[in-house]
């Protein structure tokens, strides 16, 4: 009896496309926002998994030191902390600033004065030659990340360990290169376009306004937040005043499932307004089938359908033409998620509960929409409506 | 008897101005009967059709089909009542015209529960008999008025009924074709035994049934 109803509710709805078409625009706006909503929800959480395990959870970075504060704590003593402040394994001070490097139109890269303890706190493996170490003091000496290197000096040929390079006013020799590593978040620098010299040396091809930066890693076992608190006591103390601003791959990673619970708020809000105006779309238009069709109800009545088959026949036809519409925006909300994840350079992994989500939200949405015009053709009188036009 | 009709009235209104449709009227009709129900427009006759289809209820009297009190069934027990024992012959035919004539006969079967196979198997022995077995997937619109009528019939014998109810089953027909569809619909009395009563306000028609129920300001002559 079920499928019989099921045939027949298909058979309907196909002579009434064009009017159930447009009702279907609400419902595929809604169902596809929802399944949007669902799968960028997805897709943060997986790369969130993913950013903890290529950042490591025990990096923090001092950012936004002031110069005049910050000149007051030399780079040996930034490099006693781990001795004084057992919860930090690893220090590293950076200051950072941008360098065109070689003549002409040259290479756009960004220069770090560094240490030699960057390279294992953030694991920098080298293809050619060597790292920078604790004696290169004031050499010009660069180690050249992977992009650079390629791309060379001006594009013409890549750059090897032992070739030399034009920085500002001076001639530094390439003493090694980096190999490739994957796009750090916790980093506001590509390490691929950047060029690492000896902190003594920074000084002779950037006058001032490198940023200070000090790159840090908890002592296994020490939770990333409770190091990160140690160490900002510490500054506070050595350095007064504010509080330096530490970030932790933690709090990056909450930034990011905030601005997309943000997004899946929003994607929640249109997507609800849209099930309700899809929904009353269901209704109007079954409302108006249900007008044209009074005699074909008035006549299935008199040939003894009882008032539950008719709510039925019309709760189906209600519910398959939501679920087209559910089907339809299932696609669409997959496809804005997919660009949405491409867009914000993660992996695409559809979820699976979305899909089934998608189902059930626009099925439900046909049933209790179609429910008041269902009832309204059930208690058609069948005298009257047989001898309607 | 098929049909006993006991002081039956219908009283459209509110009260107020109440407005007396049928007034005491009591009625037997004859299993394998062949009636005719005759009267002007307004006299009644449309609603007393309606009662004895089980599709209005009377304002107050009693009402057994088949020896089935119906006067307090609950509208379940009446449209199951009218799917397995009453076939409706209608003015305007009143088939689906999305359907071919085979799926419009084999519709009242739907709602037994019965499965498609078997409803097209028994609408298709139907069509037979009313002389459409070339028909059978031809839509309402590719059919001539009188074989549209003869689908109508073909619907209304297939769930077997005890009954079948003509609403001036020829109005819309020709004479030629209105000629058959009577000699059909007589067949149908003859061979299957089934009660049949028309309403018509053509004497004709009424002449060849048996017996003529004429109805006047809601009363039964």
């Amino acid at each position: 009896m079920f499928f019989s109803l099921l045939g027949e509710a298909f058979a309907n709805l196909c002579a009434a496309a064009q009017r159930s078409v447009l009702a279907l625009l609400g419902i595929v706006i809604g169902t596809a926002s929802v399944i949007a909503m669902m799968n960028v929800g997805h897709n943060a959480e997986v790369e969130s998994v993913r950013q903890f395990e290529a950042m490591g959870t025990n990096l923090m970075m001092v950012q936004k030191l002031e110069d005049d504060r910050f000149a007051r704590l030399p780079v040996s003593m930034i490099e006693k902390i781990p001795k004084i402040r057992p919860e930090i394994q690893k220090i590293a001070p950076l200051f950072i600033s941008s360098l065109h490097l070689g003549r002409g139109k040259g290479v756009q890269s960004t220069v770090i004065g560094a240490t030699h303890s960057i390279q294992s706190l953030i694991g920098l493996d080298m293809v050619e030659g060597r790292f920078l170490s604790g004696f290169d003091q004031e050499q010009t000496f660069v180690v050249v990340g992977a992009d650079i290197a390629a791309v060379g000096e001006g594009g013409k040929k890549p750059l090897h360990a032992g070739d030399q390079i034009r920085m500002g006013t001076y001639i530094f020799t390439i003493i090694g290169v980096l190999r490739e590593t994957a796009r750090n978040p916790l980093l506001f620098f590509d390490i691929n376009k950047s060029v690492f010299i000896p902190q003594m040396s920074l000084r002779r091809v950037i006058s001032n306004g490198a940023s200070p930066v000090i790159l840090a890693g908890a002592r296994e076992g020490v939770a990333a937040d409770t190091a990160a608190a140690a160490l900002e006591k510490y500054l506070q103390a050595v350095l007064g005043g504010r509080a330096p601003q530490i970030q932790t791959a933690r709090q990056l990673i909450e930034t990011m499932q905030k601005q997309v619970s943000i997004i899946s708020g929003l994607l929640a809000a249109v997507g609800s307004i849209s099930l309700v105006v899809g929904g009353v779309g269901v209704m109007n238009v079954m409302l108006m089938n249900i007008a044209e069709r009074k005699r074909e109800i008035g006549l299935r009545m008199a040939l003894g359908a009882r008032r539950s088959h008719i709510r039925t026949m019309f709760l189906i036809e209600a519910t398959m033409l939501s679920l087209t519409g559910g089907m339809c925006g299932t696609l669409v909300g997959t496809l804005f998620a997919y660009a949405y994840v491409s867009f914000s350079g993660w992996i695409f992994v559809p979820s699976v509960l979305a899909f089934v989500l998608g189902g059930v939200i626009s099925a439900g949405v046909g049933l209790f929409f179609g429910a008041y015009p269902a009832t309204i053709a059930a208690r058609l009188d069948p005298i009257e409506s047989l001898h309607a036009e | 008897m098929i049909i006993e009709l006991q002081d039956i009235c219908k009283i459209y209104g509110d009260g107020a101005n109440d407005l007396p449709v049928l007034q005491d009227v009591t009625l037997q009709i004859k299993r394998g009967e062949m009636c005719a129900v005759m009267g002007a427009s307004g006299s009644g006759k449309s609603t007393l059709l309606n009662i004895l289809g089980l599709l209005d209820c009377p304002s107050s009297g009693g009402y057994r089909l088949e020896g089935i009190d119906v006067q307090n069934a609950r509208t379940d027990i009446l449209a199951d009542l009218r799917n397995h024992k009453i076939g409706f012959v209608f003015q305007s035919f009143n088939l689906l015209p999305r359907l071919s004539a085979l799926d419009n006969v084999a519709h009242p079967l739907l709602y037994r529960g019965i499965g498609k196979a078997e409803r097209r198997k028994r609408a298709e022995i139907e069509l037979a008999r009313v002389g459409l077995r070339e028909r059978l997937h031809h839509r309402p619109n590719e059919l001539s008025g009188g074989q549209r009528q003869r689908v109508a019939i073909a619907r209304a014998l297939v769930g077997d009924p005890s009954l079948i109810l003509a609403d001036e089953p020829t109005g819309n027909l020709d004479s030629t074709s209105a000629i058959e569809i009577m000699s059909l619909l007589k067949e149908m009395n003859k061979t299957l035994g089934v009660t049949l009563v028309v309403v018509t306000h053509d004497q004709s028609i009424a002449d060849r049934c048996q017996r003529c129920i004429s109805v006047r300001d809601g009363k039964v002559a």
